[in-house]
This record gives structure tokens, C-alpha cells and sequence, in this order.
């Protein structure tokens, strides 16, 4: 991996057991400082159980790791001193207004002056949109408003580490809209590290990616770099009309490596799979060559993070990569 | 957006971190709410009615109840001289045992509340030390117990037996039994937040107390030198007067024994759940 800043986040060989179930095994990741590191994987992946590690929630069973240089077993405090923190499932104290949540959250980093808190605690209630709903206790409050109050109090010691766990996974549309929004707000001040499972988000925000499955991590790269898979190039095409003469035409080529063509409604839906990318004119003239055809859309296929993390997931599932 | 450089930060201690901050929040939780008075009005009504109902009794019947339980001030005459005992005692009986059955019950979420609820979680994802938290409970509740069940309750009790006797006890003796009664309250906070620690089951937190308060009345022949230990001999007469009466009488005290390791008690329950706690995990 190409490091240009420093790292906030290093880990050795971290493992964490529960009695007999490996939670997380070997993980040795890195996240460089400004970046938003998406930290991917499925329900169970070991997410959850690695961010616990890294703020001292749970002690880790071999290996470790350091926040901003600090060991995350001896220097816990120092860490948490510069970390926000959402929880998947954040819990406040119910009779707490909101305001009163980020006031007793605040004092643990800020002694004064009285009015630059108080300036800071309206200025974050703004940022997550809860000003009009500052002095309500919290047990009356939605999910959404939790999750947005709970964005609140983990950056209103303007941290330099934010931690996320699952923070748009119990939201709406508009919920998970809002969350993404804040931390591309937030991007410019601090490293955002969060975990997910719904890849939309990661592809939406991160810059950096890293993939977990079953408490390994099987991927951690910079997101493009993921996104460009395996470097395969493959050109999709749709069209009409009778495709079997020009697909043995175009399989003879020595720069084709592989054509599939299915057929649907008339429309025949073409993957060619290329071994110079300078050929792409080529291959819609000579697509296009056959009178009979008519070619109604033609591109280079992206990938999207699903595929990628699918086929990463499938490929360690049968053993072809640790 | 502001900077946080304009701001004045705290350092962050790895013993006691946070403990302030967590203290003022137990604190509200105490004063802040409504919770104090609720207490208050309980015990007003539990304390000050049974001691209005006892000074209702004459004095001769009221000794003869107190005889037959065995439980009593030496003799009659004492009563008499001493109207002001027949409010005492029983105000020490039910600090032994009603009061702390009150604190356990007030206790019982104070570490397994928040851990289950999530909260503990939460507070300590901030720069705060396992043994703030603790410490914090500890101060919290404790400061909460002292100030309604012990000052505010023992300044309507002393008011109340001066109304119903003529008797100003001593001042200074009084707050020496108050404090006792602090003390033995105190030791089953500590046993309580300890436990807390240990177990995930109120239930568990509440009957292991509830054994130590039992023990002494339902196991027959415990050896004195276990009766010396334990915080049983503050209020109630067992192997020698009430401490806490002998306090309150100014007569001389036969052993400190029970004092002294009643505080030693606090410290290593405290000191117990510390470590206990920095080994839960979240």
C-alpha cells in the first residue's frame, strides 16, 4: 500500500477471541490520517469487535496496535482523549436533554472557557440539525435523531480520529443522505474511520477501503485501486438484429480474450473481454461492420464495490487467497 | 468552525480520569431530580412515622416489648432517664436493616444498569478511567445516602425526639451514630457496586447482601471473632452493646474492632471492584 501521510491507525497481527470463536484473526491494518476509511464487511466480519480493540472496550487476545502512536492496551486514555466515538447501537442517559448529553460529553475533554463550550455545543447541535430539539430529553427522540445526536457528541472535541460504527445502518434514505452528508462536512478536519456493510455508502465516501470477512481482512487498498479489480478490460454492448456471424468474427480476433453474448427480448446483451484497451474503437467498428446489427449502447464495464467485494469474499471462501 | 485550540483541555489522568465530570453526573442525578425527595419523603414516613408511633406507647409497655426481644436498653430506668432511647434504638434497627435493603435496591443499577443499558460503553469510549467510573458511583451514591438518609433523616429525627421527649441529645454524640449508621450503610453500598461488577443478575446483587444483613439473626452460634469483623455490632447488640448506642450514651467503647473493619471492608470491596472492573469488557 502507497502511505503518503502518516498513519493514525496500525495494528499487528490483532486477534480477539471469544471462549472458542475467533473473532478477529491477524488483522494488521493501517489508515492513514485525512482519509475516510471505509472498514467493509458482512454482519460478523469481526467490525465491531476491532474498534472495541482500538478504544479499549475489549482487550485484544495476541498482537496489537497504535492510535496516533499510542498503544491501544497501555495508553488507552491518551487515545480516547483524541478519538469520537459513535457506537452501532449509541446509548445516552434517557433523562438527559441533548444539549446536557454533548455539555457532560465535552467536559471530559474541555475545562473552559465557559463560552467557547457553550459556542461549541450550539455550533454542533447546528451541524446535525437538532438545534430546535436541543432541550428535550433524549428518550423522546427518533432513531435518526439519536444517530445524528450521537455524530454530535463523538466530534464536538473536534477529534482527530472519528469512529463509526455502522452509523447509517438504521436509517431511512433521508437518515442515511444526512449521515454521509455530515461526514463529507467533516472530512477536511479529521480522519474518519467507520464500518459498514452497505456498500453504496463506502463507494459514495471513502477513499480508502478496507474489506474484513469472517475476522480476516482479505482487502485494503485505496477504493480506485480496489474498484479496478483485477485490471481485466471489458467493453459491454446491447443491440438488436442476428449476432452469431459477427461474435465468431470478432472471438477470431488475437486481441479478443473472451466473448459472452445473451439474448433477451430481441436485445442482445454482449461482454467482450479485451487485452488492449487502445482497441475499443476497433471493436465497435467492427461490431458495427454487420449491417444487420444494430449496437443501441456501448461502454467499458465498471465495476462497482458489490462485485469487487463479492468475488474478494468468493475467492477466500475457496482458498485462493489468505 | 471553531478550533480547538481556543479551548482549555484537560489532561487525562489514567487513574482518574473523567471522575469529576462523572461524579457531577451522579450528583445530578441525585440533586438535580426530584430522586432526593422521593427518598426523602420515604424514609420521613417510615423513620419519623414508626418513632411518632413508639413515643405513642407508654414507656413500660414499650420496655417490655424491647425486653422480650432481647433487644433493649439495660433497664427500665434507663428508659425513663433516657426517654430519647426508645427513638434511638429503633431508629437504629431499621437503619440496619430497612435502610440498607433501601440502598441496596437504589444500588442494584448503578454499574449492571449502565453495562447492560449501554451507557457504560458509551462513557468509556471518552478519556475516562475504569477507576473513575467506580470511584464515581462510589461518591455519587454515597454522597446521596449521607445526605438523605443520614443527615436529612437523622436532622427530622433528632428535631422530632426533642419535640416528643424535651431531650437535646448531644450534638457531637449524635452525628458519631449517624456516622455509624453512615458507615454501615456504606458498607453495603460498596458490597453492592462490587458484586455489580462481577454479575450480570440484579438478583445476585441484591441476595448476597441480603444474606450478610440475615446471617447473624438466622445462623445460630456464629463465633464472636466473625461478629467482631463484620459490620453487624455498629447497630444492633450481639457480642457487645450497639456501638453506634454507645456512641449516642457516651459511655465508653468496649471495641473499635467492628469500626475499624467495617472501613477496612469498604476499601477492599472498592479496591476489588476496581480491579474487577478494568477487566470487563464491552
Amino acid at each position: 500500500m502507497d502511505i503518503k501521510n502518516p498513519l493514525v491507525i496500525e495494528t499487528q497481527n490483532l486477534c480477539k477471541a471469544y471462549k472458542k470463536i475467533q473473532a478477529l484473526c491477524s488483522l494488521n491494518l493501517q489508515v492513514p490520517q485525512h482519509s475516510i476509511f471505509g472498514f467493509l464487511g458482512p454482519n460478523g466480519a469481526g467490525k465491531t469487535t476491532t474498534i472495541k480493540l482500538l478504544l479499549g472496550l475489549a482487550h485484544p487476545t495476541s498482537g496489537g496496535g497504535k492510535v496516533f502512536g499510542y498503544d491501544i492496551l497501555r495508553e488507552s486514555i491518551k487515545i480516547r482523549g483524541r478519538v469520537g466515538y459513535l457506537a452501532q447501537d449509541p446509548r445516552y442517559y434517557e433523562y438527559m436533554t441533548a444539549r446536557e448529553t454533548l455539555h457532560f460529553t465535552a467536559n471530559f475533554f474541555f475545562k473552559g472557557p465557559k463560552r467557547k463550550v457553550e459556542e461549541r455545543i450550539a455550533e454542533t447541535l447546528d451541524l446535525v440539525d437538532l438545534s430546535d430539539k436541543a432541550d428535550r430529553p433524549i428518550k423522546g427522540f427518533s432513531g435518526g435523531e439519536k444517530q445524528r445526536l450521537g455524530i454530535a457528541q463523538a466530534q464536538v472535541n473536534y477529534p482527530d480520529l472519528l469512529i463509526l460504527d455502522e452509523p447509517a445502518a438504521s436509517l431511512d434514505p433521508q437518515g442515511r443522505h444526512d449521515v454521509l452528508d455530515v461526514m463529507e462536512r467533516l472530512r477536511k478536519y479529521t480522519t474518519i474511520f467507520y464500518s459498514t456493510h452497505i456498500l453504496d455508502d463506502v463507494q459514495r465516501v471513502s477513499d480508502t477501503v478496507c474489506i474484513l470477512n469472517k475476522g480476516k481482512l482479505i482487502a485494503q487498498a485505496p477504493i480506485e485501486q480496489l474498484m479496478a479489480g483485477s485490471g481485466e478490460i471489458i467493453y459491454q454492448l446491447d443491440t438488436q438484429g442476428e449476432v452469431n456471424k459477427v461474435k465468431e468474427f470478432i472471438s477470431s480476433q488475437p486481441w479478443v480474450k473472451k466473448v459472452n453474448v445473451t439474448n433477451v427480448d430481441g436485445h442482445s446483451s454482449w461482454e467482450v473481454s479485451i487485452t488492449d484497451e487502445s482497441m475499443e474503437d476497433q471493436l465497435l467498428r467492427l461490431v458495427m461492420s454487420d449491417l444487420n446489427i444494430r449496437v443501441k449502447d456501448f461502454g467499458r464495464r465498471k465495476q462497482d464495490l458489490e462485485e469487487v467485494f463479492l468475488s474478494l469474499v468468493k475467492e477466500v471462501e475457496h482458498g485462493k487467497q489468505q | 468552525m471553531a478550533s480547538n485550540s481556543e479551548f482549555i483541555s484537560r489532561g487525562y489522568s489514567s487513574w482518574l480520569g473523567g471522575l469529576s465530570n462523572l461524579w457531577g453526573k451522579e450528583n445530578r442525578r441525585w440533586w438535580g431530580t426530584r430522586f432526593w425527595l422521593v427518598q426523602l419523603i420515604i424514609w420521613v414516613l417510615i423513620i419519623n412515622g414508626i418513632t411518632f408511633a413508639v413515643y405513642q406507647i407508654p414507656v413500660e409497655e414499650m420496655y417490655d416489648t424491647m425486653e422480650s426481644g432481647e433487644t433493649g436498653p439495660a433497664t427500665l430506668e434507663t428508659v425513663v432517664q433516657h426517654p430519647e432511647l426508645l427513638g434511638l434504638v429503633p431508629f437504629m434497627r431499621l437503619a440496619g436493616l430497612g435502610m440498607v435493603i433501601g440502598v441496596l435496591v437504589i444500588a442494584q443499577g448503578a454499574v449492571i444498569g449502565e453495562k447492560q443499558g449501554g451507557t457504560a460503553a458509551w462513557v468509556l469510549s471518552k478519556p475516562v478511567s475504569r477507576s473513575a467510573f467506580i470511584l464515581s458511583k462510589l461518591a455519587g451514591f454515597g454522597l446521596g445516602i449521607f445526605g438523605v438518609m443520614c443527615v436529612l433523616i437523622g436532622i427530622t429525627l433528632y428535631v422530632q425526639i426533642w419535640l416528643s421527649t424535651g431531650v437535646l441529645i448531644p450534638p457531637l454524640r449524635y452525628a458519631g451514630m449517624i456516622g455509624l449508621v453512615f458507615l454501615d450503610l456504606l458498607f453495603y453500598l460498596t458490597l453492592s457496586i462490587m458484586l455489580g461488577t462481577f454479575f450480570n443478575s440484579r438478583g445476585a446483587l441484591i441476595g448476597i447482601p441480603l444474606i450478610l444483613v440475615f446471617s447473624y439473626m438466622i445462623i445460630p452460634n456464629i463465633p464472636a471473632w466473625l461478629i467482631a469483623i463484620m459490620p453487624w455490632n455498629l447497630l444492633d447488640d450481639l457480642t457487645q452493646q450497639a456501638l453506634a448506642l454507645s456512641v449516642v450514651q457516651g459511655q465508653p467503647i468496649q471495641s473499635f474492632t467492628p469500626l475499624f473493619a467495617t472501613v477496612l471492608w469498604c476499601i477492599g470491596f472498592t479496591g476489588i471492584a476496581i480491579w474487577r472492573f478494568q477487566r470487563e469488557e464491552f
